[in-house]
C-alpha cells in the first residue's frame, strides 16, 4: 500500500517561499488582500511560517514550510460530519469542495492549523483571465464558504499513473521500471510509487538543469512545491517503500515530526541538525 | 373558588394584549428582522463579514449556540425532574420552563446555521452524515431533544386547550385552531389516565436525553486535542452549567411574566425561593467543576495549557474570565444570606443606594480590568517572585491576580449587598441576571481563548473582535426569544390551569401520604417530657 510522504530539509531551506507560490499557481489558489491577511485570513495551502525566538542580541528567526501533514490518523477526517474530508488509499487526505458544509470542525480539530477557509468569493470583480483557473489541470476554483487544504498535488500523481499506462511518460522511466512494469500491463501501485521515486531521484541527483535533462527533471509529475524548490529541500515519495529516497531520508538522525506526542503520525518529516533552541531568559530576571 | 381561578388562568392570553404588549412585540419583531437582514448580508458576502479568522474559526455564533442549548435545559429537564420527584410546587412553573426549552433549542439550531459557511448544503448532514463525527451527535441529540420537548410542551397543554375550546363561541379560525389542537379532549377518565402516563413516560425519557444533549455539545470541544478543551470533565461541566443557566433563565422569565400578566397569586414567593435554592445548589456544583477544571490544568502547568490559562487570567481574555467569576460569585453572595453573616460578625456595612453602588462597582471593575490587561500583576512583589520562579506560566504565577481579584470582589459586594432588598423576587432576579451574563461569558471563555493560541508554536497567535454582523445576529437571537414568548403567551395560558387545579385536589392526598409515614392510628401527637410535670 502506497503512503505518500514528504521530507523537508530545514537545513537546506532558505525560506524563499517559492513553494508557496508554486502551490498557489498549481492549485488555482486565490489571493487575499493585505488587510484580510492581517486578520489572519490567509488562503495558502502551503505557507512558510516563522517564529522569533530569544531576544536581542541572541534573537533567532525560525522558518517552517508547512504543507498539510497528511496524517496517518487524521483528526480532521475523524470529525467531519459529512465525509467531505477523507483519506485516499494512498494516504492523501482529500477535501471534497462540493460536499463541504463549512462548519470548520476540521479546522478546529487539526492540531497543525493547516486548513484554510474561503471567507468570501475571492474571484468576484476580478477581470476575466484572472477570474478563471490559471491552471486548467489543477483543482477547480473553490466556492465561498468551504474549507480547502493541500492535497499533495494528487492530480499530478494521478496524471503520472495515466501517462505511464498510456505510454506518454518519459522514456527512461520505462527502461528503469523493466521487471516491475511492462508497457501494456496493469500498473501496480508499487510500480507507480517506484516511478515517482525514480523521478524524485533524477531530480535530486542532477547538479544543474540543462537542455538535455530538462524534460526528465521538469516533468510536472512531482508536487509543484517539490519541483520548484531552489535548494531542493523537499523530497517526495512513498514512505511505505524502505528503498525510496524519501524513506531513506526519513530515517536520518536529523528527522523529526511535529507534535508527535499527539499520535497523528504525520507523513511530512522535517530534517534539522539541531532544532534551534536559543536559551531563553526569564523575562522577569534582572 | 376552583372555577374562578381556572377562568382567570385561561384568560391570560387575553391579558397579553395591552398597549405594552404590542409595543414589545413590535420591538422584538424589529430586532429579529434586523438579525435576519444581517444574516442575509452574511450569506451574500460570505463569512468574511464576521470577525472570524484563522485560527479563531469559531466565535460568537458557537458561543451563542452553547449558551442557548444550555438555557434549554431550563425547561424540560427541570420540569421533568420536578414532576418525577413529585414536587408539588412545580405546578405553576412547568409550562414557563418547557416553553423556554423549545424556543432556546430553535435558537441554538439557528446559531449553527448562521455559523455555517454553506447553509445551503445543510441537508448534506442527512445525506452524507457520518456517525463518527461529534457534530452529528449534536445534530441527532439536539433534534431529538427538540422533538421530545415540543411533545412535552404540547401534551400537558391539551386539557387547557380543550378548556379554551369549550369557552370559544362561533366557528372562526381561532375556534377551529383550538379544536384541532385539543385532539378531542373530553376529560374522560380514560383520557386522563393516558395523559398522566404520557407525561410520566415523557418525563422519564427526557432526563437522559437532556443530559446527553449538553454532553455531546461539550464533546464538540473535548474531542479535539486543543489545550483546555481536551478535558474529561467537559461533559458534566457543561451539563451543570446548562442546568444552572436554565434555572436562571426560568427565574427571569417568571419575574417578567408575574409582573406583566399579573399572576402574583400563582407565582408566589415560595416558587421563587425554591428555585433560588436550586440555583444556589447549582452554583455549588458549577464552582466545584470550575475549580477542578482550572486548578488541575494550572497546577500541572503544561506549557500549552498554561498558555491558555494565562491568557484567560491576566491577558486578552481577562475580561470574560473575571467577568464570569465575578458574576457567579456575586450571584452566590446575593442568593446566600451573606448580609446576615456580615451582621452577625458585626462587620461595618456602608449604607448605599443601588445606583451609586453599581456605579462604584463598575468603576472599580474598570480599574481592575485595565490593570489585568496591562499585565500589571506580573510585576509582583519579591516574595511572590520567589514563588513564581519555578514555572513562569504556572498557576502560582497567576496567584497574585487571583488574590487581588477575590479581595476586590469581597470589598465590592460589601458595598452593593446592603442596597438589595431581601425579598425573593428581587434576589432571584438580580442573581439570575448575573448567572445568565456569567454563563454566557463562561461559554465565550471556553470557545475563544483556546483557539487564539494554536498548538503549533510557529503559527501566529490569533485575535478575535466580533463585527456588527455577529453582534446584530446575537442581539436578534435575544429578541427572537422574547418574540417567541410573546406569541406563545398570546395563544396559550402560561400557567397550567388544569395542573394547578389538580394540585388543590392533591391536598387531601398529601395528608394521606404523610399519614403513611407515621405510626398507625396516631392522629395527634402530644409531646411529653420524661421527668417533666405529668
Amino acid at each position: 500500500m502506497v503512503r505518500w510522504g514528504m521530507v523537508i530539509d530545514l537545513d537546506r531551506c532558505t525560506a524563499c517561499q517559492a513553494c508557496s507560490f508554486a502551490c498557489a499557481a498549481e492549485n488555482n489558489c486565490e489571493f487575499t488582500s493585505p488587510a484580510e491577511a492581517q486578520l489572519g485570513r490567509v488562503l495558502g495551502w502551503q505557507e512558510v511560517i516563522q517564529k522569533v525566538e530569544g531576544a536581542f542580541p541572541t534573537a533567532m528567526q525560525r522558518f517552517l514550510p508547512r504543507p498539510c501533514f497528511h496524517c496517518a490518523v487524521p483528526a480532521c477526517v475523524k470529525v467531519c460530519p459529512v465525509g467531505a474530508t477523507y483519506k485516499r488509499s494512498d494516504g492523501i487526505v482529500m477535501q471534497n469542495f462540493e460536499r463541504c458544509i463549512g462548519c470548520r470542525m476540521c479546522m478546529v480539530a487539526c492540531p497543525y492549523d493547516v486548513r484554510v477557509f474561503y471567507w468570501r468569493e475571492y474571484r468576484r470583480g476580478v477581470p476575466p483571465p484572472l477570474s478563471e483557473a490559471s491552471n486548467p489541470t489543477g483543482p477547480k476554483p473553490r466556492p465561498k464558504g468551504v474549507v480547502a487544504k493541500c492535497q499533495f498535488n494528487y492530480h499530478r500523481l494521478d496524471r503520472l499513473k495515466a501517462d505511464l499506462q498510456a505510454g506518454r511518460a518519459p522514456k527512461y522511466l520505462y527502461r528503469k521500471l523493466r521487471g516491475i512494469y511492462e508497457p501494456g500491463d496493469e500498473l501496480s501501485e508499487f510500480a507507480w510509487a517506484r516511478a515517482v521515486d525514480l523521478l524524485m531521484r533524477y531530480f535530486w541527483d542532477c547538479q544543474e538543469i540543462t537542455a538535455e535533462n530538462f524534460e526528465g527533471v521538469m516533468t510536472g509529475y512531482l508536487p509543484a512545491c517539490v519541483q520548484v524548490c531552489p535548494p531542493r529541500a523537499r523530497v517526495f515519495g512513498d514512505l511505505s517503500d524502505p528503498s525510496s529516497l524519501v524513506s531513506e531520508l526519513a530515517h536520518s538522525p536529523r528527522a523529526f515530526r511535529l507534535l508527535e506526542e499527539l499520535n497523528s503520525q504525520p507523513s511530512v518529516i522535517y530534517l534539522q541538525e539541531e532544532k534551534c533552541n536559543v536559551p531563553q531568559e526569564a523575562p522577569h530576571a534582572g | 373558588m376552583r372555577v374562578e381561578f381556572v377562568e382567570e388562568l385561561l384568560q391570560t392570553p387575553q391579558r397579553a394584549a395591552g398597549r405594552w404588549y404590542w409595543i414589545t412585540l413590535a420591538a422584538a419583531a424589529t430586532g429579529v428582522l434586523g438579525g435576519v437582514c444581517a444574516w442575509g448580508y452574511q450569506i451574500g458576502f460570505g463569512l468574511g463579514v464576521t470577525g472570524l479568522n484563522q485560527p479563531v474559526y469559531w466565535g460568537l455564533y458557537i458561543t451563542n449556540f452553547v449558551f442557548f442549548i444550555g438555557i434549554s435545559h431550563a425547561g424540560t429537564l427541570i420540569s421533568a425532574i420536578l414532576r418525577l420527584s413529585g414536587a408539588e410546587w412545580r405546578r405553576p412553573v412547568t409550562r414557563i420552563a418547557e416553553a423556554i426549552t423549545v424556543f432556546a433549542l430553535i435558537l441554538g439550531g439557528a446559531m449553527i446555521v448562521c455559523d455555517m459557511g454553506r447553509p445551503d448544503r445543510i441537508l448534506n448532514v442527512l445525506w452524507y452524515g457520518r456517525i463518527q463525527s461529534p457534530l452529528l451527535w449534536d445534530v441527532l441529540s439536539v433534534s431529538s431533544y427538540l422533538f421530545a420537548s415540543v411533545i412535552y410542551l404540547y401534551v400537558p397543554l391539551i386539557p387547557d386547550i380543550a378548556m379554551i375550546r369549550d369557552r370559544m363561541t362561533g366557528h372562526g379560525f381561532m375556534s377551529r385552531f383550538y379544536r384541532l389542537l385539543a385532539l378531542n379532549w373530553q376529560g374522560t377518565p380514560m383520557q386522563q389516565k393516558r395523559l398522566e402516563r404520557a407525561i410520566r413516560a415523557g418525563a422519564i425519557m427526557i432526563v437522559p436525553l437532556a443530559v446527553s444533549v449538553h454532553t455531546v455539545v461539550s464533546y464538540v470541544f473535548a474531542m479535539t486535542l486543543r489545550p483546555m478543551w481536551h478535558s474529561t470533565i467537559f461533559g458534566p461541566y457543561f451539563v451543570i452549567g446548562a442546568i444552572y443557566s436554565g434555572i436562571a433563565a426560568l427565574l427571569i422569565a417568571m419575574v417578567i411574566i408575574r409582573k406583566a400578566l399579573r399572576l402574583e397569586a400563582y407565582l408566589k414567593e415560595v416558587h421563587f425561593r425554591n428555585l433560588a435554592y436550586l440555583l444556589l445548589v447549582m452554583f455549588g456544583l458549577w464552582l466545584y467543576a470550575t475549580v477542578g477544571e482550572y486548578l488541575v490544568t494550572g497546577y500541572g502547568g503544561a506549557a500549552a495549557e498554561a498558555r491558555v490559562l494565562l491568557s484567560k487570567v491576566q491577558e486578552h481574555y481577562a475580561w470574560p474570565f473575571w467577568g464570569m467569576l465575578f458574576a457567579m460569585l456575586g450571584a452566590f453572595l446575593i442568593l446566600a444570606p451573606v448580609d446576615r453573616v456580615v451582621k452577625a460578625l458585626r462587620l461595618p456595612i456602608w449604607k448605599t443606594r443601588p445606583l451609586p453602588a453599581f456605579l462604584l462597582a463598575s468603576l472599580g471593575w474598570c480599574i481592575w480590568f485595565s490593570l489585568a490587561r496591562a499585565g500589571g500583576f506580573a510585576k509582583t512583589p519579591r516574595l511572590l517572585l520567589a514563588l513564581t520562579e519555578y514555572n513562569q506560566e504556572s498557576l502560582i504565577a497567576m496567584l497574585p491576580s487571583f488574590l487581588f481579584g477575590l479581595v476586590y470582589l469581597a470589598a465590592l459586594l460589601l458595598v452593593i449587598l446592603p442596597s438589595l432588598r431581601r425579598d425573593w423576587f428581587t434576589i432571584s432576579l438580580y442573581a439570575s441576571l448575573l448567572v445568565i451574563v456569567g454563563m454566557w461569558l463562561e461559554r465565550f471563555t471556553i470557545v475563544v481563548p483556546t483557539l487564539t493560541l494554536p498548538m503549533l508554536e510557529e503559527v501566529p497567535w490569533g485575535q478575535y473582535v466580533p463585527t456588527w454582523v455577529e453582534l446584530a445576529i446575537t442581539g436578534s437571537a435575544v429578541s427572537a426569544m422574547l418574540l417567541f414568548y410573546l406569541l406563545f403567551a398570546r395563544f396559550f395560558p402560561l400557567v397550567s390551569a388544569w395542573e394547578v387545579a389538580e394540585g388543590i385536589e392533591r391536598i387531601d392526598e398529601a395528608r394521606e401520604r404523610l399519614l403513611q409515614y407515621v405510626p398507625e392510628g396516631v392522629t395527634k401527637f402530644t409531646a411529653t417530657h420524661p421527668g417533666g410535670p405529668p
